[in-house]
């Protein structure tokens, strides 16, 4: 309970119970109206200035030792008489209002840390022949697969509303597999370029690797400022049996290479790949760790969760003492290989790398220092202008015309 | 649209185009740096500003920082501002006669190449004549070079890109192995460079240097008289040239039997000749011949606009084509380029300079006549030949006037080889043009392209000592 590096893993792991009073009062009531799974859940401030987003509706939360109660106007999380004071973010307001076209909010976009994730074409090309992630729970919290896309509109309407309300600093898309050139890439291009032109933000998207590494060059210049392509499972077999839509249409070795193409174009620290902890042998993500880190990829490491919906729903769930060793190994990693640690600001749904500190007994001073410099509003601000500027500098338009070439 | 990624550290990135605000800085220094020096003896305080200026358009023009065009304008506004000349004669002069020939030009030029009247030509002469491999090369070599006599051979290059590349692949050459397919893409590339000097049709830099000289010393050159001086160049450096293209890369094909099929394949593509490619011929033809023999009294540039002016009201030709085929800032560099060439000369700032310079260490007609050619013709290679013409024409046309060189020659040892690039792609559009096929390496240009260009220079100072007095022309 004293470290926080601890409690939001095992927060994020075995998720939490709510007290009568939060169950019943107004207090969370519109965090039951965003989509379950992965980050819909409730964001906890632990001390230290730690988010973690935990599960709270799924079947295996009713386990949890971890109890959220409210007290005096404080909220307390409890394990066995013992109390930590924590902050909770209150659920978007927003949640409970619809777009221009009728869609409700808290369908479109969820909440999570400082993030807001929106998946305008929430379908996935695995499902329909089965060949979905054995993990995910897309299927069910998406609703029928080929369903329409949110238009532009909502997606900037939404994005404006969670601005506005001042629950959100970024923006992450999500994209499933679709098939194609591109594999869905070109299809975002029109809403990354409304989200762009109308805010001033940094945007992530999570996607499946193009084809061609021409794709990777455009979701950059398109405006894409972090990009993440999930291999999910390191083990060559284990993927293979885990995912046979990523095996079969994608297959591993793709998800490598295009990560390290990503990597020599995005900015340092900003390409990520899942690593999902309990679903392959720790030395197996071990060893993922250190080839991603090695080709500058920064691994994130969410906890297996047996989601409602997914074909892993009775799976265990892995015991926090036999994990915690990964997140120091993922911060040392990180830090030997010199990968920028500073991007991931306010993350409640993962333990990010400079988190993974808490489990190594270093207090990393100077590193702490630099990332509360990125997390405040003028680091944030630079930030984002270097991005700009970055982006700026970097991409050229090729034009294949003789004019080009300014005789 | 395609985009690319510059991979190289940003911080490379950022040196690499942080030099564009820093020269401008530079610029600005030296500028004002050049205006704060004492005027020097025998130097008015208008010469010492039009220097000011030449350097500042020099640098400019030379380092392309900014379109040649908008230096041009930078030029006219600096002229007045300065007290160089007042502002109505510095924007009298853009009116020159020599911007409106060009602009005539280009519009004739416009029609030729929008109604397929030009790529027909070259399709029936390619078909008549490339039977063999030596004489398809020739046809390639020199049916460009003609039709440059007439329209830009910028143009020229553009429409004979394709049919080149499609002769390329119905003889199954390979990109940069087959020394034929190099061949043919020189050979169109010179064929255009050497008729295009041939007269002022070819490339608009011919006329701005008889506009220049015109505005300075009120001669003129006509249309047959340039002839008359430059062919016998023109067709001295085709023959060289010649034997040059079969001396650089070896004929290895015998047969281009199938080339004929394709061109006859193109041909029934066009379709037959229309009536408005026969009026537009007709047009055309009608002002060469007045050119050529009224165009003194006619003058040139109201020759071109008045074909022009018979091209619309004949409905031949469309106000979207000329706005889609006319380079208008050519055009607006070279009205730049006449008006400070005229403040170097009336503030006497180009006679100075020419004193301080080239007549220190050049007293002889012969020397200076060789020097400026060949600074003429090492120039082009790295700039625009406009810009070439903009910087030495003023100091040339001195020198020449203090020599007693006939300030015409002065014109065609400057305009002739500004025209003539031979080595590097981005000399001119023919090179960049059949660089752009993929047959040719860069070392491909440079060796025979360095021969030629030498060969070319020589035989200018050749035509230029033993025939141009012939004409009357006095060195």
């Amino acid at each position: 309970m004293k470290n926080p590096g601890f409690l939001k893993l095992e927060l994020s792991s075995k998720g939490i119970r709510l007290s009568k009073e939060l169950t019943e009062g107004k207090d969370l009531r519109a965090a039951f109206l965003a989509r379950a799974g992965i980050g819909g859940g409730i964001d906890i401030i632990l001390p230290d200035d730690v988010w973690v987003n935990a599960p709270v509706r799924e079947t295996f939360t009713k386990e949890s030792p971890y109890l959220l109660l409210k007290d005096n106007g404080n909220f307390y999380i409890e394990k066995g008489g013992e109390r930590v004071e924590v902050g909770v973010i209150p659920p978007p307001a927003f949640y409970e209002k619809k777009t221009s076209e009728g869609t409700p909010f808290a369908q479109v976009g969820t909440v999570h840390g400082g993030y807001l994730t929106i998946s305008p074409i929430a379908s996935c090309d695995f499902f329909p022949s089965y060949e979905n992630c054995k993990f995910c729970s897309a299927n069910s919290v998406m609703g029928p697969v080929g369903k329409k896309a949110l238009s532009v509109r909502e997606v900037v309407e939404i994005v404006n509303e969670a601005f506005e309300e001042g629950i959100a600093e970024f923006v992450q898309i999500s994209l499933g597999y679709l098939d194609g050139e591109g594999h869905g890439i070109a299809s975002l291009e029109p809403y990354i370029t409304a989200i762009k032109k109308n805010f001033d933000t940094l945007l992530a998207v999570e996607a499946h690797p193009p084809d061609k590494d021409a794709w990777i060059d455009r979701t950059y210049a398109m405006g894409v400022d972090s990009i993440a392509y999930h291999l999910d499972i390191y083990n060559p077999e284990r993927f293979a049996n885990i995912c046979p839509g990523k095996t079969r249409h994608i297959g591993r070795d793709r998800y490598l290479d295009a990560l390290q193409y990503a990597a020599s174009i995005f900015p340092s620290g900003t390409v990520t790949s899942n690593l999902i902890v309990g679903l392959e042998p720790l030395e197996s993500t071990t060893e993922g760790i250190d080839h991603l880190t090695k080709m500058e990829v920064v691994p994130l490491l969410p906890i297996f969760k047996p989601l409602d919906g997914s074909e892993y729903r009775g799976h265990k769930i892995p015991d926090t003492e036999d994990i915690a060793p990964l997140f120091a190994h993922l911060y040392n990693a990180v830090k030997v290989n010199k990968i920028n640690m500073n991007w991931s600001k306010h993350v409640s749904i993962f333990i990010t790398p400079i988190e993974g500190r808490y489990f190594t007994g270093d207090q990393a001073k100077l590193e702490v220092t630099l990332y509360n410099l990125y997390k405040s509003k003028i680091g944030g601000l630079a930030t984002r202008e270097i991005a700009k500027l970055r982006r700026k500098l970097k991409v050229r338009e090729v034009e294949g015309s003789f004019d080009a070439s300014e005789l | 649209m395609a985009v690319a990624i510059d991979k190289r550290p940003l911080w490379v990135i950022l040196l690499s185009k942080s030099y564009r605000p820093l020269f401008f800085v530079l610029i600005t220094l030296a500028f004002l740096g050049i205006l704060s020096l004492p005027t020097p003896a025998g130097l008015s305080q208008e010469g010492h500003r039009a220097i000011a200026v030449f350097f500042v358009c020099v640098t400019l023009w030379v380092t392309t920082l900014i379109p040649l065009s908008i230096t041009s304008l930078l030029a006219i506004i600096l002229i007045p501002f300065l007290g160089i000349m007042d502002s109505k004669k510095a924007y009298a002069l853009f009116g020159n006669e020599a911007v409106f020939f060009i602009l005539g030009a280009f519009i004739l030029a416009a029609s030729l190449m929008k109604s397929g009247l030009s790529t027909r030509f070259a399709l029936a002469v390619l078909s008549r004549f490339g039977k063999t491999p030596k004489t398809l090369l020739t046809a390639v070599y020199l049916f460009p070079a003609f039709l440059s006599f007439w329209m830009s051979e910028h143009a020229v290059a553009a429409l004979m890109f394709p049919i080149v590349v499609e002769i390329t692949k119905v003889l199954e050459l390979r990109p940069l192995r087959s020394d034929y397919g190099k061949a043919l893409f020189v050979a169109m590339a010179w064929g255009c460079i050497v008729g295009g000097v041939a007269t002022f049709l070819g490339g608009a830099r011919n006329p701005l240097a008889v506009g220049m000289l015109l505005e300075t010393t009120g001669q003129s050159i006509g249309f047959f008289e340039w002839m008359l001086a430059v062919v016998p160049a023109v067709i001295i450096m085709l023959v060289f040239g010649y034997l040059m293209l079969i001396w650089f890369f070896k004929i290895d094909l015998k047969n281009v039997s199938q080339v004929e099929e394709a061109l006859v394949h193109r041909k029934i593509e066009m379709g037959k000749v229309t009536w408005e490619e026969r009026l537009i011929g007709l047009v055309m033809l009608l002002t060469i011949l007045t050119w050529m023999f009224f165009g003194k009294k006619l003058g040139l540039a109201n020759i071109a606009l008045a074909s022009v002016v018979v091209l619309f009201v004949l409905d031949l030709i469309k106000w979207k084509d000329v706005e889609e085929y006319v380079n208008w800032g050519i055009i607006l560099m070279y009205g730049g380029a006449i008006t400070l060439g005229y403040a170097l000369d009336k503030s006497g700032a180009a006679a100075w300079t020419a004193n301080m310079t080239i007549m220190k260490w050049a007293s002889s007609p012969i020397l200076v006549i060789a020097l400026f050619s060949l600074f003429s013709i090492i120039l082009t290679e790295f700039m625009s030949n406009a810009a070439v013409i903009a910087i030495l024409m003023p100091v040339a046309l001195s020198i020449a006037q203090q020599l007693g060189i006939d300030p015409k020659v002065m014109t065609f040892v400057i305009a002739v080889p500004s025209g003539l690039v031979f080595m590097l792609p981005m000399g001119t559009p023919a090179c960049a043009i059949a660089y752009s096929s993929g047959f040719l390496k860069i070392k491909d240009m440079l060796v025979p392209g360095l021969i030629m260009g030498i060969t070319a220079w020589l035989v200018l100072i050749l035509v230029g000592l033993f025939y141009w007095p012939m004409l009357g022309l006095k060195i």
